[in-house]
C-alpha cells in the first residue's frame, strides 16, 4: 500500500480566507500550500500533485472556474472543492458537477467545523483514517452517480453549443468530444442498468433455490459446487451494474460455500445460518431495489391527483383530456348525476368538475354536496355554468374555481391545478432532500398513510424553489449529497428570513458522531441516523410538526368533525398571511346554535350532541375546500373564508340558514324539534389582522346582537 | 504515458450477456475499438481465428471451456498464440492471479468492474508490458 496523499492546495486572493482554510487543514493534519491566484497554483502543481484542490470562485486575471477547466482538460482528477459567496443556480451547479467534475461546492463566509468535516468526508485526515472511508475502498469501484435525462440533455446541449464556437481551440474541442462521449455512455449504462433491474429479483431467486437445494442435501457436492457458481455470478454481475450491497451478499454468500464441508458434521450449523441470513438480507435489497426502481420510474408519471369530470355526455371531451394532460391529472369522465355518486362511492376521487346544467337534484348545488357525502371529505370543486351565478353561490356550493362560459383546455387545466392546491391545502407538508431514491421512496411509504404530503427533492441545488412552491413545514434533509452537502443546504435555509423557522431533520450515517454534532452547528432541529427507522421516522416528524401545526389525529373534533379550536387557529395563520401578503381580503364568521346549553334539557340527553353533528356536517359539505371551518366552543363554530368579503359571508350565512331551517332532530317529547342560528362577521384586515382579533370582534358582534334581540 | 500497442479489434468472452452488453458499452463508446462477442470458449476460438482480435477478454468461469483450458487452445494455434490476452474474473486470489499469469495472461480485470474505467484498466495493463 502506497502512503496515502494529503496534500492540499488552496487558492484564494483573499489572505484571511486562505489563513483560515490553511489553519483549519494543518490542525488536522494536511499538509498545505496557499496560493493567492491560478497562476501561482498552476506553478505549484508541477513540483507536487495535489490529492485535493480549495479553489475560490473569484480570483484575479484567471478565475476558479476556468482554473479547475484547465486541470480537468490536462487530465487531472483529483477531488475538487469550490468556495463562492453565492448560491448558484442549477445550471451552473450542474456545469460545475457534470462537466467540471467539482466535488462539493461550500458557501463563504465557511464554517469552520462544516468545513473541515465536509472536507474529511472526501479525503480523511492523515492521522485516522475513517472506518466508513476504509469500507467504501475495499468494495471495489462505487458507482458514479448517474445524471437524469434531463441534465444528460442539458450537458450535452452546453457541449453542442461550445463545439459550435469558432474560436474553440482544437485542444478544448478534443477535450468537450471525448467529454461527450463520456456522458453519452453512462446514459446508455444507465437504460442497461434500468433492464438489468428487471431482471434481478429472477437472478436471486435463482441464487436463493440453488442454496436451499444445497442445505437440504449437505452431502451432495456438485449442489454445493452449483450455488456457489451461481453466486459468483450475481456477485460479479450486479456489482458491475452499480448495485454494490447484492454484490456484497452475494459474495459472502459464496465465501460462506466454500467454507462448507460435506463430509464434517461439526460447525456446519453455524455457516449454514450466516449463509440463510445473507440470502434473506439480500432478498430484501433486491425487493427496495426493484420498488424503488419500478416507483422512480412512475413518479414522474404519478398523477398530482384524481378528477372526476360529471360533464354532458360529448362535451369537450378533448379539452377535458387534454387540460388533465397539462396539470398531471387523472381523469374520469360521467354525464349524469346520479352516475357520478355512483362512481363516488366506488372510486374515492380527490376531486371534481361539475357542469351545473347536469345537476338534475333537488336544491341549490346538491350534487356537490352528495358527492362530498359519497367521498367522506372535503373534496375541491370546479363549477361550469353558462348562466350568470353569484359568488355567495360560488363559495356556498364549494367550488374552488368557476368556469363561466366555454370550457378550454386552458381554463379547465387551470382549474384542476387550482383544485389540486386547494386540496393539499391542509394536510401538513415535509419535504425529503436526499440523492437516494430508494430512502425517498421509504419516506414516503412511512408518511402518505399518516396523512402528510411527501415530496422529493434529489437536486438540493434548486431548494429555493421549491420552498416557495411547496411550502413545507418540516424537511428532512441528507447530509451527504453529491457536490452539496446537507450542511450547506440547511445554513442557507436559516439565513432565510421566509424559512429560518422551519425545522430541518438531518439524516446522518449512524457511525458519524461529529456528523451529529455537525448537524447542529448548522442549525438542524434533530437528527435521525441510517438506516432510518420507521416508528423513529413517523413519531419524530409528528413530534416535530405538532409543534407549527397541532397533530393531524388531534385535529379534528371527534363530534362535529371540523377543527378543533387549536387546529383552526394554527392553520388560519397561513391563510391569513397569504391574504395579506397579495393584499386581499378574508371574512371570518362565528355561527352560534341558540340556546344550545337548554337542548339537553328542553329535547333530552344527545340532543347537542345531535345538533353539533348536524352543524359540523353540513359546514364540511358546503363551502370550498380552501376554507376552513372549526369549532370554537361547545356551540360555537368558525369559518374562515380567504379572499372574501363579509358581504359575501352574509350571503353564504343566509343560504346556509336555508340549509339549516330543512334539519329537524328527534327529541324526547315525541315530536322533532329545530334550533336557531346567530352569526356575526369580521373581516381582515380592516376588523382584526390576525385570528384572535377576528375571533374576539365576531364574537362581540354576537353578544351584542343576542343583547338587542 | 506510452500506448503499448494499438487496438482496433477486441474478443470479448463471457458467457454472461449481462456482462457482455456492460463491457461493451463501456468499450465501444469510450473507445475506437471494434468488440466482437463471444459467449463461450469455443466460440471464442472459432471468432478468433476468424477476426484475428488485437486483445481478447476472457472470463475464467465459463461452462464447458473455462477460461484457462481457453487460452491453452489459443496458445496451440500458431496465428493466434501471440494474441494478447486478459482475464475478467470475481475471484482473483493472489495465487490465481500468479498461476494465470504463467499461463501467459497479460492481466486481470476483476468483477465487479466499472465499465466507465475499463478502458483505462485495459490501457494500464497492456501499458505495463
Amino acid at each position: 500500500m502506497t502512503e496515502q496523499n494529503t496534500y492540499i492546495l488552496v487558492i484564494d486572493d483573499d489572505k484571511n480566507f486562505r489563513d483560515l482554510v490553511g489553519d483549519l487543514l494543518k490542525s488536522r493534519g494536511y499538509e498545505v500550500v496557499l496560493t493567492r491566484s491560478a497562476k501561482e497554483a498552476t506553478a505549484t502543481m508541477e513540483a507536487k500533485r495535489p490529492a485535493l484542490a480549495v479553489v475560490d470562485y473569484r480570483l484575479p486575471e484567471t478565475d476558479g472556474m476556468s482554473w479547475i477547466s484547465t486541470v480537468r482538460e490536462q487530465n487531472h482528477n483529483f477531488p475538487i472543492v469550490l468556495c463562492t459567496g453565492n448560491w448558484c443556480d442549477q445550471k451552473t451547479f450542474n456545469w460545475l458537477r457534470n462537466i467540471l467534475r467539482v466535488s462539493l461546492v461550500i458557501q463563504k463566509p465557511i464554517v469552520p467545523e462544516l468545513f473541515l468535516h465536509s472536507l474529511e468526508n472526501i479525503i480523511p485526515p492523515p492521522a485516522q483514517k475513517s472506518p466508513a472511508q476504509a469500507n467504501e475502498n475495499a468494495t471495489g469501484f462505487k458507482p458514479q452517480p448517474i445524471l437524469d435525462a434531463a441534465q444528460v440533455e442539458e450537458s450535452l446541449e452546453q457541449i453542442e453549443k461550445m463545439l459550435t464556437d469558432e474560436d474553440i481551440f482544437p485542444e478544448e474541442a478534443e477535450r468537450l468530444k471525448k467529454l461527450k462521449r463520456r456522458i453519452e455512455t453512462q446514459n446508455a449504462i444507465k437504460k442497461a442498468r434500468e433492464s438489468f433491474v428487471k431482471e434481478l429479483p429472477e437472478s436471486w431467486k435463482v441464487l436463493t433455490s440453488a442454496v436451499q437445494k444445497a442445505r437440504e442435501n449437505p452431502r451432495n457436492l456438485l449442489l454445493l459446487q452449483d450455488a456457489m457458481g451461481v453466486a459468483h455470478k450475481v456477485k460479479g454481475t450486479a456489482g458491475s451494474y452499480g448495485f454494490t450491497k447484492v454484490g456484497q451478499f452475494a459474495e459472502r454468500i459464496e465465501d460462506f460455500l466454500i467454507t462448507v464441508d460435506p463430509h464434517s458434521d461439526t460447525h456446519q450449523e453455524v455457516v449454514w445460518a450466516e449463509i440463510i441470513r445473507c440470502v434473506t438480507e439480500g432478498t430484501q435489497v433486491v425487493e427496495e431495489i426493484s420498488k424503488a426502481e419500478s416507483t422512480s420510474a412512475e413518479s414522474r408519471k404519478l398523477p398530482a391527483m384524481s378528477c372526476l369530470a360529471v360533464v354532458p355526455e360529448g362535451e369537450y371531451p378533448t379539452e377535458l383530456k387534454g387540460a388533465a394532460a397539462d396539470a398531471n391529472c387523472e381523469l374520469d369522465l360521467v354525464g349524469s348525476s346520479v352516475g357520478a355518486i355512483v362512481k363516488f362511492g366506488k372510486t374515492a376521487f380527490d376531486s371534481a368538475i361539475i357542469d351545473l346544467s347536469l345537476d338534475m337534484t333537488s336544491g341549490r348545488f346538491q350534487l356537490a354536496r352528495e358527492l362530498r357525502q359519497a367521498a367522506r371529505k372535503i373534496i375541491p370543486f370546479c363549477f361550469v355554468s353558462s348562466n350568470e351565478i353569484s359568488q355567495a353561490d360560488i363559495v356556498y356550493g364549494g367550488a374552488s374555481v368557476l368556469i363561466s362560459g366555454d370550457a378550454t383546455r386552458g381554463n379547465l387545466s387551470e382549474a384542476m391545478q387550482i383544485m389540486t392546491i386547494a386540496g393539499q391545502m391542509r394536510k401538513p407538508r415535509v419535504l425529503c432532500v436526499d440523492d437516494d431514491p430508494l430512502l425517498s421512496s421509504f419516506v414516503e411509504s412511512v408518511l402518505s398513510p399518516a396523512g402528510i404530503t411527501v415530496r422529493s427533492l434529489n437536486e438540493p441545488i434548486v431548494i429555493l424553489d421549491v420552498m416557495h412552491e411547496f411550502q413545507p413545514d418540516l424537511i428532512l434533509l441528507d447530509v451527504i449529497m453529491p457536490g452539496l452537502t446537507g450542511y450547506e443546504v440547511c445554513r442557507l435555509l436559516k439565513s432565510h428570513e421566509d424559512w429560518k423557522h422551519v425545522p430541518v431533520i438531518f439524516l446522518t450515517s449512524k457511525s458519524d458522531s461529529e456528523g451529529k454534532r455537525a448537524a447542529f452547528t448548522a442549525g438542524g432541529t434533530d437528527f435521525l441516523s441510517k438506516p432510518v427507522l420507521m416508528d423513529e421516522l413517523l413519531s419524530r416528524v409528528k413530534a416535530h410538526l405538532s409543534k407549527t401545526l397541532s397533530e393531524v389525529s388531534t385535529r379534528i373534533d371527534p363530534q362535529s368533525k371540523v377543527l378543533t379550536a387549536g387546529a383552526l387557529a394554527a392553520e388560519s395563520e397561513p391563510l391569513i398571511n397569504i391574504c395579506s401578503q397579495q393584499s386581499q381580503s378574508l371574512a371570518a364568521g362565528v355561527i352560534s346554535i341558540v340556546d344550545y346549553d337548554q337542548l339537553d334539557v328542553l329535547h333530552g340527553a344527545f340532543s347537542k350532541e345531535h345538533t353539533v353533528g348536524k352543524l359540523g356536517e353540513l359546514l364540511n359539505e358546503r363551502l370550498r375546500a380552501e376554507d376552513l371551518r372549526g369549532r370554537i366552543a361547545e356551540g360555537e363554530f368558525m369559518i374562515i373564508l380567504p379572499g372574501e368579503t363579509i358581504e359575501v359571508l352574509g350571503k353564504v350565512f343566509e343560504l346556509f340558514k336555508d340549509d339549516w331551517n330543512k334539519m329537524w332532530f328527534p327529541s324526547v317529547r315525541g315530536r322533532e324539534f329545530q334550533t336557531d342560528l346567530a352569526f356575526s362577521t369580521a373581516e381582515f384586515p380592516l376588523e382584526g389582522d390576525n385570528f384572535e382579533k377576528l375571533k374576539d370582534y365576531a364574537l362581540r358582534g354576537l353578544k351584542q346582537r343576542s343583547a338587542m334581540s | 504515458m506510452t500506448t503499448a500497442m494499438e487496438i482496433k479489434q477486441v474478443l470479448l468472452v463471457d458467457d454472461d450477456s449481462n456482462i457482455r452488453i456492460l463491457a461493451q458499452m463501456g468499450l465501444e463508446g469510450l473507445t475506437d475499438w471494434k468488440v466482437e462477442l463471444a459467449s463461450s470458449g469455443a466460440e471464442a476460438l472459432s471468432k478468433a481465428t476468424e477476426t484475428k482480435p488485437d486483445l481478447i477478454i476472457l472470463d475464467v468461469m465459463m461452462p464447458g471451456m473455462d477460461g484457462p483450458t481457453t487460452l491453452g487452445e489459443l496458445r496451440k494455434v500458431e496465428t493466434l498464440n501471440d494474441i494478447p490476452v486478459i482475464f475478467m474474473t470475481a475471484k482473483a486470489q493472489t495465487h490465481e492471479v500468479e498461476l494465470y499469469q504463467k499461463m501467459g495472461a497479460k492481466g486481470i480485470i476483476t468483477k465487479p468492474f466499472d465499465p466507465m474505467s475499463l478502458p483505462d484498466d485495459i490501457q494500464g495493463i497492456l501499458s505495463k508490458g
